[in-house]
Parts: structure tokens; C-alpha cells; sequence
């Protein structure tokens, strides 16, 4: 039996989705099982925070990710999840900073850590290796703003 | 469009910290924000060494000077250095410390101790290792113990190899986790036992851990021990001597009874009498995991008639390994016997080289057994064993003579394999055909859902065509080592590569981490036994580089620890960024 449940975009447009997937967002979870008490077929949730380019990436990512395995409980000796990342996640991240900084920002508003994970490591390895500059000139395209940052 | 500078600070600190320490130091300096957050919000480590005798000045200076919270300090060999230094160093960072380690150190008396510890309330973890006091009984002045503060965040204090009066700083303190190995009582007095006084004001312990102990008499000489305020869930006795007075044992009995209820995961080596094993099997009702020495099992046969079932256990790890004169005549019938009263085990890991006669035994007896764990694996000792259920095998090293067709077939259940050979050579017989013919069997006779890999393995386009037709698997997690070009592993769903090494999942205790003393841990002689006197063939198939030391040397594959193992790194070149 499928639950299907709606997300609304801050622009407005609105997203059907599966609530098992929806549900690998903390805060998305946390809305269905404590505000609709786990009733919640067809409700439709705002995420003011998310604009419609980053949801539909999300909600593909979520998508892709539905079946991993839940993390093996600690029992001693298994070994620990290691934090790497598939091939399928790079290609999934090839995409321009706006996009992977607002990935970001909605992994960590949406309460999403396998997502956080991979796109912190993604903006993490195009800081490695580089100078001082080649960082502040990789990660801004508006020269101007980061100079008020600096 | 959002950049960078949109992103919360607490999320900039996630990214920093999965930056290699060089790059790091970069990113400190491309703006005044990202210098403060990469410095104040890190977990820096103060470490101090005077192991060589020479003491860095420049250091030292710079730890008095700057304005870094460090949440870790971690001083060896004190004795050299200016006493008052010390003191100032902890009195300006002291009450950002959260793990304290003090290795290697002379102390002048305990005095000087409460002085230092004084300034760190917010301790977390402290290690003690090595420190000697030098002068005092041990026993101090009431007036400087209520001095202290009460510790109230204070949850694991290690004790190693020194003298126990340190103790008693901490009896107001409650803990979660005490470890003491090899300390020595300053005297062998009757009326000073700080660890005993320690344990008997403790209410919310859930682990201990005691370990070479040469006179743990100390601790059970009295009936009180019985009559402990905690409940544990975790205990561990490795190596600990009582004197050989009944008296002593039934005092230990009287604890064990104590704690029988809660305890989940027990470890037990070397020194103990047929009747704690007896104990344990009938009043543990709620054991799980038990940790023991294949030598150290009552060897009596008769004993074993009395032995209850335990029906509760169900991970079992043997430390040790038979002694030769059992590795010609399969398994050790003491062995036997007890693998008979442990019906129920699912999960079964030999930490050390187990001989084909063993593992037969082990296959045709243990029959609900899911998961198993072995240091190595090779076609002579492997072949033909058929073990029904299981699920899970991990394995350290792996032989390239295997025939996996034959083993798979036979063992068609298995949905997991874990292979770790990482800082070996393991894989450097195995050819690329070996390793897809090794592959293929899989794919052919199992349907496996996670394939590990630690170590490089030699891959071809072929290999990669072979994990693209497996049916079931759901994680293949390799080396990066082993990659190829994008275009032959791109559509592998599932497909990981690590970086590091794995973290092993053998350990020669799982209470005690080498990390936190440089490796300097002793061991346990585990393996030793009844081998032949004058000898030094300890192991026959030379197996020495299973040998625990050489495992130390991974980290655990921990998010925390990697992090901090690699800000101390960072801060041993601190000097780039402060400039």
C-alpha cells in the first residue's frame, strides 16, 4: 500500500511522493508521525525553506536511497559504516555550486544526513588542495561579496 | 544564487572537518570567519612530549599565548619540564578539557595531581598512565580532596600501571566507565584501597574493565564488594591474579552474583578457577556476548558434566588459539565440551589462527551459528566445511589457493563477506583472474548482498563486469585503490570505494583502545598456555603478523577518532596558521 503525501516547494509548485521516501527527512518524518499522529495519507506539507530545482533533486536522490540498508547496529564487531560515498552519488553531484550549496542548505533543513554527508564531502573535496585564493576564486563567482566577507 | 556564504557556520565546521589537515590550513586563511570557525570550533589537542628530554620552548610558549580552545591535552614524559609551566598551560585551557591524558609522568606527590586536575570541571575522559608519585604515602590531606570539584561530567577514567592513589580524587565523581590495569598498590596494606572505596561509591557504572592485575586481592578482600551500589552491563577481567585464598573467590562470586542480572558482554582470561565459569553459566542469565581464551577453559572434562546450558549467549569470541598439542588432533576436548553449552551462539569470532580440526568441530556443531569471524583462510583448513546457516563472513587474510566454487556451493547462504587484508601484502598473490574467478563463484552460487573489501585487489574490466551481474548485491564497498576508469564502473548501483584501510574487528580486548596510549598498551599473553618450555616456535604457521600489534595500528574507523588523530596532526604544525 502505497502513501502518497504532497510537498509544496516555496515556489509553490507542489510534489506527490511516496511518504516512506519523504520520509528520510528528519523533519519531514517528524511532521507526519507527531502533527498528523501517523495519519497523514494525502496530506500536503509546506517547505518554505526549499525552492522547487533543489526538492526535485532531492526527492531523487531520496528516491535512489530508499532501499539502503539501515545502518547495522553497533553490536561490537560489525564493521561500521563507513563514510564513502557511491558512484552513483558523484554523478548524481556533478552539478554547479548553486545547485550543491542548496543541496546542502536543504539536507540540513530537511534534516536529511545521508544527503548532508555527501554534498558537505562533495564541497569539502573542492576545497582540498587548493591555495587560499584558488579557494575564495573556486567557491565565489561575485568577487565583490566575498570581499565584504573577508 | 546561494554561495557558500549562505551556509550556517555549524555547517561550514561539518564541511572543515572532512579537509585534509594541508588544505585546512588554506581554508583558515582565505578569510578572518573561516579562520575563526577552523580554529575555534575544531577539536584541537594540546600535546606535550618530553620524551626526548627537549623541550620545545616555542611550544610550550604558544600554548600559554593563544587563544585556541583546546578540548584535549595530552601530556608525556612531564618530568623533564618546568613544573609551573604545566600548571599555567592547564590553568588557561582547563576548563575547555574534555579528555585529559597524563602518560609517562612523575609526579611529585598528590597534591601536585588534584592541583592540575582542579582546573579541568568539565573532564569527560581521563587517562592516567605511567605516573609514578614520587614522594607521600598516597594518602592526602581531606581538606585538599574537598578542594576538588565533584567531576559531575567525569564518565571514563582509565588507570594504567600506576600508583592507584589517584584515586581517590575522584571518589565524589560519578562514573560511567572504569579501566585499571597493572596498577600497583603502593603497599599491600589492609586499610588503604582507593579503588575499592573507588567502586564502592560509584552508582551509575555500566563498565569495568580490570586487567593484569598481580594483586587483585585488594579489591575482593572484603565481603562489601558484594554489595556494590552499580549495575553493570559490561565487565571485563583479563588477567587478573587473586591470591590463591578461598576467601578471595568468594568474594569475587559475591560480586559476580551482584551483577549477574544486568550483564550483557562479559571478558574473561587467564587465572580463573572452574568455579566462576560454573557461575557465570548458571546465574548470567542475561549474558550476550562473552569473550574467552580457548587455553584458559577448565580443562576436567568432569567439569563439564556439571557445566549448565546457556541458552542467553550469543556471541562468542576466543582470544587465544589451541596449543600445539592440540593442532595435529583437531578440536581440544575441553573446547568441545564447552562449544556443547553454548547452543544458541549465532555469532562466533576466533581472534586468533584456528586449526582445521577446530573448525570442523565448530561446523558440525554449532549449528545456528550466522556470522563468523576468522583470521585467516586458506583451502586446507576451509574445504569442504559446510557450516548451515551461515550468513556473514569476515575474514583478515585470505589465501589465494581457495577454491570459492566448492566453498560457495557448499555454504550458499552466506549474504555478506567481509575481507579486510588492508596494511598487508594479502592480496599480492592474487592475480586479475584470481580475483574474477573468485568473483564469478560468488555471483554463480550465492546471492550476496554486501561485498567488502578492504585491501587493493587487482580488477580489470572483466572484474567489473562480473559485479555488474551479481543479482542481489546491494553494497560493493573497494579500495580506491582498486578503480578503474569511470565509464566501467559507472550504472553499479551500490558501488563504494573507501580510502583508509578498515577498522578491524578483532581486538585483543574491546575494553581497552591502544590509540589512547601511543600503542604502549601491554599485552595480554594470550596464546601462551601450555606451549612446550625453551621453544620459540610459538606458532606454528607463523602466523605472526595476525599478531595483535600489528592490528593496533588501525584506528577504529570512527568518525570522532579519525577527526581527532588528525587535528593532532594538525596541531603538531600549528605554527603555519598562527602566523
Amino acid at each position: 500500500m502505497s502513501n502518497m503525501i504532497y510537498l509544496q516547494s516555496s515556489d509553490g509548485d507542489i510534489f506527490e511522493t511516496d511518504a516512506q521516501i519523504a520520509k528520510c527527512s528528519g523533519t519531514i518524518r517528524f511532521m507526519l508521525e507527531d502533527c498528523y499522529m501517523g495519519e497523514y495519507e494525502g496530506v500536503l506539507i509546506p517547505l518554505p525553506n526549499v525552492n522547487s530545482a533543489i526538492l526535485r533533486k532531492v526527492l531523487k536522490w531520496a528516491d535512489h536511497h530508499k532501499d539502503d540498508p539501515v545502518p547495522i547496529e553497533d553490536d561490537g564487531h560489525s564493521v561500521k559504516q563507513v563514510s564513502v560515498f557511491s558512484s552513483w552519488d558523484a554523478e548524481f553531484l556533478e552539478v554547479d555550486q548553486g545547485t550543491l550549496f542548496g543541496l546542502v542548505q536543504a539536507a540540513n533543513y530537511l534534516d536529511i544526513q545521508g544527503l548532508l554527508d555527501v554534498t558537505c564531502k562533495t564541497v569539502a573535496n573542492k576545497i582540498s588542495g587548493k591555495t587560499a585564493d584558488d579557494i575564495r576564486n573556486t567557491l565565489t563567482t561575485n568577487q565583490n561579496k566575498f570581499q565584504d566577507f573577508i | 544564487m546561494i554561495t557558500i556564504n549562505h551556509l550556517p557556520n555549524e555547517i561550514l565546521i561539518t564541511i572543515f572537518r572532512k579537509i585534509d589537515q594541508e588544505s585546512l590550513k588554506n581554508a583558515a586563511l582565505t578569510c578572518k570567519l573561516w579562520k575563526e570557525l577552523v580554529e575555534s570550533a575544531c577539536p584541537w589537542s594540546i600535546y606535550v612530549n618530553y620524551d626526548h628530554g627537549t623541550a620545545d620552548e616555542r611550544l610550550v610558549e604558544f600554548f600559554l599565548t593563544t587563544n585556541r580552545k583546546f578540548r584535549k591535552i595530552k601530556m608525556d614524559a612531564l618530568a623533564q619540564m618546568d613544573k609551573n609551566k604545566i600548571i599555567d598551560i592547564i590553568r588557561k585551557h582547563g576548563s575547555n578539557v574534555s579528555k585529559f591524558s597524563l602518560l609517562n609522568s612523575m609526579v611529585e606527590n598528590v597534591d601536585h595531581f588534584i592541583e592540575m586536575i582542579k582546573c579541568m570541571p568539565n573532564l569527560n575522559h581521563l587517562i592516567v598512565y605511567g605516573v609514578t608519585i614520587v614522594n607521600g604515602t598516597g594518602v592526602t590531606s581531606n581538606d585538599a580532596l574537598s578542594s576538588l570539584p565533584e567531576f559531575t561530567k567525569l564518565k571514563t577514567f582509565e588507570l594504567v600501571e600506576c600508583a592507584c592513589s589517584v584515586v581517590q580524587c575522584f571518589k565524589r565523581s560519578n562514573l560511567k566507565e572504569f579501566k585499571l590495569l597493572s596498577n600497583v598498590y603502593e603497599t599491600s596494606s589492609t586499610t588503604h584501597t582507593p579503588a575499592l572505596e573507588l567502586l564502592q561509591s560509584q552508582t551509575q557504572l555500566k563498565t569495568l574493565a580490570l586487567r593484569s592485575i598481580d594483586d587483585a586481592s585488594a579489591l575482593f578482600r572484603t565481603e562489601s564488594i558484594g554489595s556494590v551500589k552499580f549495575q553493570l552491563n559490561q565487565l571485563s577481567l583479563l588477567d587478573i591474579q587473586l591470591r590463591e585464598s578461598p576467601n578471595d573467590y568468594n568474594n569475587l562470586l559475591r560480586f559476580l552474583k551482584s551483577q549477574a542480572k544486568t550483564i550483557k558482554r562479559l571478558e574473561m582470561g587467564k587465572r580463573f578457577p572452574d568455579l566462576v565459569y560454573e557461575f557465570v553459566f548458571a546465574k548470567f542469565k542475561n549474558l550476550k556476548s562473552l569473550r574467552l581464551m580457548i587455553n584458559e577453559l577448565p580443562q576436567e572434562l568432569e567439569f563439564y558434566n556439571r557445566l549448565e546450558e546457556n541458552k542467553s549467549i550469543t556471541q562468542l569470541t576466543f582470544m587465544d588459539y589451541p596449543t600445539p598439542n592440540h593442532l595435529n588432533n583437531g578440536c581440544p576436548p575441553s573446547l568441545q565440551e564447552f562449544i556443547r553449552h553454548v547452543p544458541n551462539v549465532t555469532d562466533l569470532t576466533l581472534n586468533k589462527y584456528c586449526d582445521r580440526g577446530t573448525l570442523e568441530f565448530i561446523a558440525a556443531n554449532l549449528r545456528n551459528l550466522k556470522r563468523l569471524s576468522v583470521t585467516y583462510f586458506n583451502e586446507m583448513i576451509f574445504s569442504d566445511l559446510q557450516f548451515p546457516n551461515l550468513k556473514t563472513l569476515c575474514i583478515i587474510k585470505v589465501e589465494e589457493d581457495v577454491n570459492w566454487d566448492k566453498f560457495t556451493k557448499l555454504n550458499p547462504d552466506i549474504k555478506e563477506i567481509i575481507i579486510d587484508t588492508g596494511s598487508f601484502s594479502g592480496f599480492s598473490n592474487w592475480t586479475e583472474s584470481i580475483v574474477n574467478e573468485f568473483l564469478d563463484a560468488l555471483r554463480r552460487n550465492l546471492r550476496l548482498q554486501v561485498l567488502r573489501i578492504g585491501g587493493r585487489l587487482r580488477t580489470n574490466e572483466l572484474t567489473y563486469k562480473i559485479i555488474r551481474e551479481f543479482t542481489d548485491l546491494k553494497i560493493v564497498d573497494l579500495n580506491r585503490k582498486c578503480a578503474l576508469e569511470k565509464h566501467l564502473m559507472s550504472g553499479i548501483p551500490g558501488l563504494y570505494f573507501h580510502d583508509n584501510e578498515f577498522q578491524t574487528f578483532f581486538n585483543d580486548s574491546e575494553f581497552w583502545k591502544q590509540d589512547d596510549y601511543d600503542g604502549r598498551l601491554p599485552d595480554i599473553d594470550v596464546g601462551g598456555g601450555n606451549w612446550g618450555d625453551g621453544d620459540n616456535i610459538l606458532d606454528p604457521f607463523d602466523m605472526h603478523l595476525m599478531d595483535i600489534d600489528v592490528y593496533d595500528e588501525y584506528d577504529e574507523y570512527d568518525d570522532q577518532d579519525d577527526q581527532d588523530d588528525f587535528f593532532d596532526d594538525f596541531d603538531d604544525e600549528f605554527g603555519e596558521i598562527s602566523d
